[in-house]
């Protein structure tokens, strides 16, 4: 049932961003094989847009999703009619190396077949999904920056869910993250031949940060389907001067805005370039922008309505919110800390923008998150082969080529992200690194026509980087491997995987529909099949749990309006738990030992164990306020 | 003439190992154990 579900959102991606691409009289225009990817890209898009309307229209349910993903898929007749009759014989390089992409894509396969691990998938990515289906519609939950958020990747989410289930959402991240190997391929044939094509595909989408967010439901390596077909899309609408792609461009444009806030910075920066290739041809930048506003409008106003801040919650204090909600100048001021943290050891000045690459790739601070899933060493290693080509071709419209524009996108985002970005880890760059390796791996190739003396170290140095590649997908998937050839239960893959992932069975068996839990474990949201409460010190107000705050009286009051029955504490209290506690107001009500593992994929890097108390609230106490600290 | 391009490609890939040699040396310690 999950592989059916993901084989019919396939085809739904397909056939919707076919039907788009027909309407827009480009099907024809684009290869065959631009056909085919740049159809996913915007069927997912669509898929993603049309789910927020579902609850309007046929409902938020299977039905409902089936019915939409059939329409959709109606489409592939034309693709299948624009891709027929094409004939390619491979090369014997070409089918060793698509050999070798067979690794990471099994690799891929064996972690979508295993329950999800990953953090930010399983406290918000597929807990928003999963609840959307369940309530019929999105789900707003006042919490800052991971639920009052841009869903549109996640409604994709909750589309393979309410068709197949948790596993059917895996299985749609993996089909989606080998598109995006497919589109990196037809995208960089239209410059290199297939077998160098094929290895820059490789050697990009086997990149650590790809490997880490692919088969995962985290955000950016699908919206890198849309960075892509965005960025080319627009060099296409400055060679040719066709609405149609500057229509696309601004659709592509708009769903990543609706898949993440970073998505409003891809919007910028390609109207900018639009503006600066473009100058005199104020239509199509009209069309760009119309089109990046319809497909991207969505989930600002879902968040309008709810918060009365369309990009809760940055414009705090310059917008009014709507009465009573959950949020407050104190919690303002704590959540700016989040930014300030993590850009802790880099200023915001000119030199962190020029030097950010090399200490990205060369010594990560920790908060770049590039040690384990960074981008590897491919672009400084590229950058001299490149210099070579782009020397070869300095008189051949190098200002105006599409690789410039490419180029352009993904450097003034970079600066937008290095001057307004919260932070600085580095997959948040994810969508425009392709725009930058692209033109970079053409440029080299170029080069090597030009000075065959550099061939054999390219070669050599790329393919040790493939094999780093390799190693870290290989490992990243061991641990999914290991499972799928064992009798190991899902209960005990999570439990060796999860920190604290002891208290979802208990919770399970012992809490019903009327109770609400507490937690601050957030991995757990996605396993707890009853209500829950997220207790985000930074992102949410409504229950206040900054550090400092000493009143048990408002902390009880806050979690009794919020529903609270049962609560996870790590042991031992401390400050207002521990006055709730000593007052008979937090009853105790099971123990757990859980571990703390450092890496999943890296078991031996180390780990420990603490000890957590679930407690249930006395709903008959009394509280008093306490004069302690 | 070509070596540069080798100088270059092992400056870069040992830099790179270097910055992320805490992880490799426990991936070695996996598979000696």
């Amino acid at each position: 049932m999950s592989a059916v579900a993901a084989i019919v959102l396939a085809f739904a991606a397909l056939g919707g961003g076919a039907h788009m691409l027909r309407r827009l009289n480009l099907l024809d225009e684009l290869a065959p094989g631009e056909a085919v990817t740049w159809s996913f890209a915007l069927g997912f898009g669509l898929l993603g847009w049309s789910a927020f309307l579902l609850p309007f229209v046929q409902g938020f349910n299977r039905p409902g999703f089936l019915i939409l993903a059939l329409t959709l898929a109606s489409g592939v007749i034309p693709l299948g009619r624009r891709i027929s009759g094409i004939r390619f014989r491979p090369t014997r390089a070409w089918i060793g190396l698509a050999a070798v992409a067979l690794i990471p894509t099994l690799s891929g396969l064996a972690v979508a077949l295993a329950p999800m691990a990953d953090a930010d998938t399983l406290a918000y990515h597929y807990p928003l999904a999963k609840w959307a289906v369940a309530s019929g519609a999105p789900v707003f939950i006042p919490r800052a920056a991971d639920g009052a958020v841009p869903q549109l990747v996640e409604m994709t989410y909750a589309a393979a869910m309410a068709l197949g289930g948790g596993y059917a959402a895996n299985l749609w991240v993996w089909v989606s993250t080998a598109m995006l190997g497919a589109l990196l391929y037809t995208s960089a044939r239209r410059w290199l031949a297939p077998t160098p094509a094929l290895a820059t595909a490789l050697l990009i989408v086997t990149l650590p940060a790809m490997v880490y967010g692919g088969v995962s439901g985290q955000i950016e390596v699908r919206m890198t389907l849309f960075s892509l077909v965005l960025a080319l899309a627009v060099a296409d609408t400055v060679r040719t001067g066709r609405i149609g792609f500057a229509i696309v461009a601004g659709l592509a444009a708009g769903v990543a805005a609706g898949s993440k806030y970073t998505g409003l910075l891809l919007v910028a920066s390609a109207g900018v370039t639009l503006i600066l290739f473009a100058p005199r041809r104020p239509k199509l930048l009209l069309a760009f922008a119309l089109a990046a506003l319809a497909a991207g409008w969505q989930w600002y106003w879902w968040m309008w309505r709810h918060t009365g801040d369309p990009v809760f919650p940055m414009l705090w204090g310059h917008v009014a919110y709507h009465a009573g909600f959950p949020w407050n100048d104190e919690q303002q001021a704590y959540f700016k800390q989040f930014s300030v943290l993590e850009w802790s050891g880099v200023p915001r000045s000119l030199a962190s923008v020029v030097t950010y690459p090399w200490r990205a790739t060369f010594s990560p601070l920790p908060g770049f998150d590039s040690d384990r899933t960074g981008f590897g060493p491919l672009g400084f290693l590229l950058v001299p082969f490149a210099l070579l080509g782009v020397w070869r071709r300095r008189r051949r419209r190098l200002p105006t080529s599409a690789l410039t524009i490419l180029t352009v996108i993904a450097v003034l985002e970079y600066l937008a992200w290095m001057g307004l970005g919260p932070s600085l880890r580095v997959r948040h760059l994810l969508p425009e690194v392709p725009l930058i390796l692209l033109p970079l791996a053409v440029a080299a190739v170029r080069g090597l026509e030009w000075r065959p003396a550099a061939a054999r170290p390219l070669v050599a140095g790329i393919g040790a980087v493939l094999l780093l590649n390799l190693a870290a997908a290989s490992a990243f998937s061991a641990n999914a491997i290991r499972y799928l050839a064992s009798t190991e239960s899902p209960e005990a893959f999570l439990d060796r995987n999860l920190p604290g992932f002891e208290v979802v069975p208990w919770t399970n068996a012992t809490l019903g529909p009327d109770d609400r839990l507490l937690l601050f474990n957030r991995t757990l949201a996605y396993y707890l099949e009853v209500p829950q409460f997220l207790g985000h010190e930074m992102f949410q107000a409504e229950v206040e749990l900054r550090p400092g705050l000493t009143d048990p009286v408002r902390l009880w009051a806050q979690m009794r309006r919020a529903g609270i029955t049962h609560t996870v504490l790590q042991e031992p209290l401390t400050g207002r738990w521990a006055q709730l506690a000593e007052q008979g107001c937090l009853v105790p009500v099971a123990r757990f030992t859980s571990h703390i593992l450092q890496s999943r994929s890296l078991p031996a890097l180390g780990g420990g164990q603490y000890h957590e108390t679930a407690f249930a609230l006395n709903r008959g106490c009394v509280i008093a306020a306490s004069d302690r600290p | 003439m070509s070596l540069f391009w080798w100088l270059w490609t092992v400056a870069v890939l040992a830099l790179y190992l270097n910055g992320i040699g805490d992880i490799l040396a426990t991936l070695l310690h996996l598979v000696l154990r």
